[in-house]
């Protein structure tokens, strides 16, 4: 009788253990303005999915990618900023270390295909590296993020959600992060709803309008206000930091002191400007255009186009996605 | 009852006898570190005709698209085909093939590095994983080969070297493609003998190579015209 019980329950027990309740996730589709091009991401290899993005989101605002446990991407790339370290002309990292650098914003980079200030990242997915190695922002490796995270009961969770399996492993972080940055789409400023025929500009914004095209849409390119290349814009280096941009990627003199072009949408919110933050405010960066001094073809405005041109770059201003709840800290 | 037993070791047979028939069917490959035709291990001073000795600490390379060749026509391709050789990790050091039998191959092919494609193609797993320490931080890239260690020649701190050689792009791709003649036999040995390499090398110059350039290129291309394949 007793054996009997015994063989009973052993049977129960793999008869549970083989009906496995199946794994699945739920695809997210990412969603963008219909006149917009397709994302230069490749989604085949990395599917965006509910659970991919969350953990993603729990990375991206997680001290323990940091040496100490001090400092989360989130650190210099705030929701509420446009994912930037608003005031801060140079970000820190750890230690108060500062870096070479102001932090880009960070949206819509599905169609990016180059990143950081030299372009020094040749896939979204690799992005997070940086950083996290850096010695003046994280000052750690993934090597020693994977094995801490891997002790950690929720992470091993979030991971099976996310990939089907609670190992965490470099690839998957990555791919994790990638899926919650690529999730940054900001097409919902006044400037897409009047694209889209919604609403008008004002006179002033529209006038504003016609001189960006004019004088800065050649590298500030719609819909993305970047024209995704490297551009020199006359800043002389400074003297301390001695960055010369691009050239220390491809060695080449022809691409000393370029930078990447940075998108201009929700610039009302990413102050200090320029690849060292030199910039605090909107009017010191169209003054420094048309001094005479950024370009070879001089920017020439006068103090009212200035103003209609800053009324402009206002409508650029995407609060839904600014202070989407998404995107900001996850609170559980 | 008898028939379930003789059921189950029925198919503990088949079981292994599949494994057994697999192995006999492929090739095995073993890698072997030489200096001048001998076998040498990490951290082995070796001593240099200059009278100067090297000490390597640290090997770890890629060695990927292993393909066979049929008349210089490709008869087969090693799908997902990245192996990262590790000298402090014997197991990495070696790997199996499919026989040749059927293919009738005469030639073996291989990447030493990885290709611009994957470097291009997003976080991946397995051997290139960038937990594995074989992919740069600061420039996105993988490191084709890692070898450190220390040299009397060298003018720098406790006379190490670090050679980082990788970069994918234009001029500076570093990668290098070998063949060989496929030789007779089921074991295989491939080696590489660094003696023509550290013998010529210059290493009052240039003891520390860690970003893509033609140094980095040049280098590549110094070992890999180290490797040989040889039947065991």
């Amino acid at each position: 009788m007793q054996n009997k019980r015994s063989i009973l329950l052993l049977l129960a027990f793999a008869a549970l253990t083989a009906a496995k309740i199946p794994w699945h996730s739920t695809p997210v589709v990412l969603e963008y303005p219909a006149s917009w091009p397709k994302p230069a991401y490749d989604f085949s290899k990395n599917p965006l999915t509910r659970e991919g993005i969350a953990l993603g989101r729990k990375l991206f605002y997680d001290p323990a990618l940091s040496r100490d446990s001090s400092v989360s991407c989130s650190n210099c790339h705030l929701s509420y900023t446009a994912f930037t370290h608003v005031d801060h002309a140079l970000s820190h990292g750890i230690e108060d270390r500062i870096g070479t650098r102001n932090s880009p914003a960070l949206m819509n980079l599905a169609w990016s295909n180059s990143f950081m200030w030299d372009g020094s990242v040749n896939h979204l997915d690799f992005q997070a590296l940086a950083p996290i190695a850096h010695p003046a922002e994280m000052d750690f490796s993934l090597e020693a993020v994977v094995q801490r995270l891997q002790r950690k009961q929720d992470y091993r969770a979030f991971f099976h959600a996310a990939f089907a399996d609670s190992s965490v492993t470099g690839e998957r972080l990555l791919k994790a992060m990638a899926q919650f940055e690529l999730s940054l789409v900001s097409a919902n400023a006044k400037y897409d709803r009047v694209m889209a025929g919604e609403e008008p500009f004002t006179t002033q914004e529209q006038q504003g309008y016609l001189l960006f095209q004019k004088n800065c849409a050649s590298c500030h390119a719609e819909p993305f206000f970047t024209n995704h290349g490297f551009e020199k814009n006359g800043l002389p280096p400074d003297t301390t930091l001695l960055d010369f941009g691009r050239m220390r990627i491809t060695g080449l003199t022809a691409d000393s002191l370029r930078f990447k072009v940075p998108t201009l949408r929700n610039i009302e919110f990413s102050y200090p400007y320029m690849h060292d933050g030199r910039f605090r405010k909107l009017r010191q960066v169209l003054d420094y255009y048309s001094s005479g001094a950024a370009l070879n073809k001089p920017i020439t405005l006068t103090a009212n186009e200035k103003v209609d041109l800053q009324a402009f770059l206002l409508t650029l201003t995407d609060r839904a996605f600014l202070f989407n709840p998404a995107f900001a800290f996850p609170r559980e | 009852m008898l028939i379930r037993t003789i059921l189950f070791f029925w198919a503990i047979a088949a079981a292994f006898n599949a494994q057994s028939q697999a192995a006999s069917d492929s090739i095995h490959i073993t890698f072997q570190l030489q200096y001048k035709g001998r076998a040498v291990e990490l951290n082995t001073p070796l001593k240099l005709p200059n009278g100067n000795t090297l000490q390597i600490h640290t090997l770890r390379f890629y060695l990927s698209r292993f393909i066979f060749l049929k008349n210089e026509t490709m008869v087969w391709e090693e799908p997902y085909s990245y192996h990262l050789l590790d000298l402090e990790e014997k197991n990495t050091l070696h790997w199996r093939l499919p026989s040749n039998r059927k293919l009738q191959a005469n030639q073996l092919q291989f990447h030493l590095g990885i290709d611009s494609l994957t470097n291009v193609s997003g976080a991946l797993g397995g051997d290139l994983d960038p937990t594995k320490g074989m992919f740069w931080t600061w420039q996105s890239g993988y490191i084709n080969l890692k070898m450190e260690g220390v040299c009397d020649q060298c003018a720098t701190k406790d006379h190490s070297f670090q050679l980082h050689l990788g970069g994918y792009q234009g001029p500076h791709a570093a990668l290098q493609t070998l063949r060989f003649p496929l030789p007779e036999g089921k074991n295989l040995k491939l080696t590489l003998d660094l003696a023509f390499f550290l013998e010529t090398a210059d290493w009052t110059k240039k003891c520390n190579i860690m970003s893509p350039g033609a140094e980095a290129v040049a280098w590549s291309r110094a070992l890999a015209n180290c490797f040989s394949l040889h039947a065991e």
